[in-house]
């Protein structure tokens, strides 16, 4: 095998050979999908599954009438606000936890059961509780985020080495300097990797709470459209689940994890 | 009389049912450098931790004066995600100094070491000796009263050990630290310390350095006999 050298000519034409490599798999993958979805579209009712150019064009008049970013920005603020609350919440409990063996234990059960519980449950407790509105999905998405964050940041915590924590010990580096500058950098990618799978379960969930008790939003708008048989429509804001999804994790998580593992590309 | 930094009464420590330090008792005066001489395996860093207080000994007692411990590790454990200039600086903020002083007593110790100009590198960025560099300069950073290094150039050919030793030793004097290196290689240990003992089967011995030539003489034909009989078991 060929060298991989950066700055050359060999490395460049390498660089662009593994770019077109990536980039020929990656469209072949869409390409099968819609061809797949062509062929289903064919085979059952319009109402059943919408073809790949009936839902296009009902996605293009949902963006020029401008109703695709009025529900996308519900559900990008709520997923946001649920996952930040959640997140933070998971994060906190996973660092303590993972300082202190007894909180560990004494949590242990509560994680079990909150990772366990179907989201179904939530939601509907959810709503008996906070009524229709942002809450209730706010809610929803916040506690589904909470066990996933905090697993991996306590997974995270147990895996920093011991060897770096002895050295500040030896060197007596305070507990708050400690936490700030070995834990928490340390589990800087275990947290990213909660966080990505959180915004994955999250957006499923905040569909959900929104299909179920939202006056708006993408879920909301997904059960306007089923409720009038609108089958393109109902497509279409699939496909903006899917967006949804993408914006969290390619404008938010990923510059973040480039920033916070910056040092690993050196 | 003798003031003492470091004082071990009778430490003894196993692991599971292995005795790795036996009734060991060792007093280092101020400002002395104390060799501790042994094989891999055969208690050396555990020692070393001991006189660091991370580790609790089974039997005995210890007594560490110095408030301010500098420890050189055999495996640098530098944090990989700051450079080399906040590493030091880390450990100068921990005993009290302001970011800005850190960071400029931090250039300065690197200098010191001669690792000028690379403040701004990761230690992904640096040489084995120049991430050994930059942990010799985070533990005489701080002024250490006690400083311990655990087979700090076991990880480096024999140029550069030397080129390191010959620029520490004028350091340590001049920090006025009280030292316990820890090495296998008696060489390294004759060039630096002021007494030397041996860690043998988790007892210490002192070695009398009357006679440094006689030391070097019997490590060499012992390294060599050794070589020549694993030859010899293994013809071909």
């Amino acid at each position: 095998m060929k060298p991989f050298i950066m700055g050359n000519k060999q490395g460049e034409t390498n660089l662009v050979k593994w770019f077109n490599y990536r980039i020929f798999f990656t469209v072949s993958g869409i390409l099968a999908t819609i061809l797949v979805w062509q062929i289903l579209s064919m085979i059952f009712p319009r109402i059943i599954i919408a073809s790949p150019a009936s839902t296009f064009v009902a996605l293009v008049n949902l963006a020029t009438d401008g109703s695709l970013w009025r529900q996308l920005g519900y559900s990008l603020m709520r997923l946001l606000i649920g996952l930040g609350i959640g997140s933070l919440a998971g994060i906190g409990l996973g660092v303590v936890a993972g300082l202190n063996r007894r909180i560990q234990l004494f949590l242990e059960p509560i994680r079990w059961v909150a990772m366990t519980v179907p989201a179904i449950i939530i939601t509907v407790l959810a709503l008996l509780w906070f009524g229709i509105g942002s809450a209730p999905v706010i809610f929803m998405t916040a506690v589904i985020t909470v066990p996933i964050t905090y697993v991996n940041t306590l997974e995270g915590m147990l895996a920093v080495d011991a060897r770096i924590i002895e050295m500040s010990a030896i060197y007596r580096i305070p507990a708050g300097m400690r936490l700030r500058e070995i834990y928490l950098p340390g589990i800087g990618s275990a947290i990213m990797a909660g966080l990505t799978l959180a915004s994955g379960v999250g957006v499923r969930a905040l569909i959900l709470a929104e299909f179920m008790g939202a006056r708006n939003g993408v879920g909301h708008s997904l059960f306007i459209a089923w409720t009038f048989l609108d089958t393109p429509a109902l497509f279409a804001w699939i496909l903006v689940a899917f967006g949804l999804l993408g914006l969290v994790e390619f404008g938010v998580l990923r510059p973040v994890r480039d920033h916070l593992t910056r040092w690993k590309k050196t | 009389m003798t003031e003492y930094v470091i004082r071990l009464q009778n430490i003894s420590r196993s692991f599971n049912s292995l005795n790795v330090l036996r009734d060991i008792s060792l007093q280092v005066a101020k400002n002395e450098v104390v060799a501790i001489l042994g094989p891999s395996g055969s208690g050396k860093t555990t020692l070393l931790r001991i006189i660091a207080g991370t580790l609790k000994p089974d039997a005995g007692e210890v007594q560490v004066s110095g408030r301010r411990i500098g420890y050189i590790f055999q495996d640098h454990r530098l944090l990989p995600w700051r450079t080399a200039q906040d590493n030091i600086a880390l450990v100068l903020k921990a005993i009290g100094f302001d970011r800005h002083r850190a960071k400029e007593m931090a250039r300065h110790w690197m200098n010191r070491v001669g690792l000028k100009g690379f403040y701004e590198y990761y230690p992904g960025q640096l040489s084995g000796g120049m991430i050994q560099r930059v942990s010799i300069a985070r533990a005489l950073a701080i002024e250490p009263e006690v400083m311990l290094m655990d087979e700090p150039f076991s990880n480096l050919d024999t140029e550069l050990t030397d080129s390191l030793l010959r620029e520490l030793r004028p350091v340590l004097r001049e920090s006025r630290s009280t030292v316990v290196y820890v090495t296998h290689d008696p060489i390294e240990a004759l060039g630096i310390a002021d007494r030397m003992f041996r860690l043998n089967q988790g007892v210490l011995e002192e070695v009398d350095l009357a006679n440094r030539q006689a030391i070097i003489q019997n490590y060499c034909a012992g390294r060599l006999k050794s070589i020549i009989s694993q030859d010899q078991h293994h013809p071909g």
